[in-house]
């Protein structure tokens, strides 16, 4: 995974390097390494397919703008990320997206067993339409985060945040998740309790 | 580095399962239209910023001068007043309106400056 990051960012490099020496269709290759995770990102921002394409777009843009001010320093989707984030962030200022409370976020009633996988499906929607109705401050992390796949550092640094600041906004969203959906709690300690009983039964057996 | 994690198992797994969306067809050329179209077009005029600061500068200067002459005036009047003889007819106290004139002097200046640094800033 090192080996292929190493090489994108490789290619980044020259790619960089060959539109600022004025070759305008080598943005073409940044455009396409970058593209799926720029308009996935945005799409966690505002869960608005034609929006996130439209905003993924306005990232380009202002990515090419500002080319000349990445100066290798850090690695070029680091840049791009952060350029992306705080734009998207911008945008949704300007334009926000119409979104409920927290608290007036639709709760499943406890799942009946042969509802139970709807339920699931319609729960994980319902978490994720919660994390939107987040205040952005503790919205940006959980969004972050999961996007880098649980990879602190890369989110923190994206939003050139402590990590000691970016973990306790984490901490306090899940916080106000669980709270918002303990049924969540509650699976999770079935989950527990079925994995704590389970090594018993098999030493027993 | 990774946050330990085991209260949040399920919100992890909600949260981490995210469907995955793939650019539309068109993406990549409309974007790519847009980069042509700005690197096609001339550069942006730059900003006369040299002008702009002289001709703010020569605005504080007739302010200042507007202000002192101004002064000057009320202060040969206050000497020339016999104030044993005419009640003198300002209508407030020098001080305040030194005060305000001053105000009314440097407003026009910082009003410029203020709206120009919104201008640079692409608030306008």
């Amino acid at each position: 995974m090192n080996t292929a990051a190493n090489t994108k960012a490789d290619a980044d490099r020259e790619d960089v390097a060959r539109v600022l020496a004025g070759e305008v269709r080598a943005f073409e290759n940044i455009v396409l390494r970058w593209q799926a995770p720029l308009i996935n990102l945005a799409w966690r921002y505002t869960r608005d397919r034609s929006r996130a394409e439209e905003m993924a777009q306005e990232a380009f843009l202002r990515a090419w703008r500002n080319l000349k001010s990445w100066r290798g320093e850090c690695r070029f989707s680091s840049w791009l990320f952060a350029l992306a984030t705080n734009l998207y962030r911008n945008e949704l200022k300007r334009i926000p997206m119409q979104l409920l409370p927290v608290d007036y976020a639709p709760e499943p009633s406890l799942p009946a067993a042969q509802l139970e996988m709807a339920m699931k499906g319609r729960r994980c929607e319902d978490v994720r339409s919660a994390v939107l109705a987040l205040p952005m401050h503790y919205r940006e992390p959980v969004i972050l985060y999961y996007f880098f796949e649980m990879d602190l550092a890369m989110a923190a640094a994206t939003l050139k945040m402590p990590e000691g600041t970016f973990k306790a906004r984490l901490s306090r969203a899940r916080k106000i998740l669980r709270e918002r959906f303990p049924q969540l709690r509650d699976e999770i300690a079935h989950v527990q309790t079925t994995t704590a009983l389970r090594p018993k039964a098999e030493t027993r057996a | 580095m990774k946050l330990p994690s085991e209260n949040d198992v399920q919100l992890d797994r909600i949260l981490s399962a995210e469907e995955e969306l793939l650019p539309g067809s068109g993406f990549l050329s409309s974007v790519m239209e847009r980069v042509e179209e700005e690197a096609a077009a001339p550069p942006p005029i730059p900003f006369p910023w040299q002008r702009v600061l002289s001709g703010l500068l020569l605005i504080a200067i007739l302010c200042a001068g507007t202000v002192f002459f101004y002064f000057r005036q009320i202060a040969e009047a206050l000497r020339e007043v016999n104030y044993s003889q005419t009640p003198v007819a300002l209508p407030t106290s020098p001080l305040f309106t030194i005060a305000t004139w001053s105000l009314t002097g440097l407003l026009p200046p910082l009003l410029v400056l203020f709206f120009l640094r919104r201008m640079n800033r692409g608030l306008f």
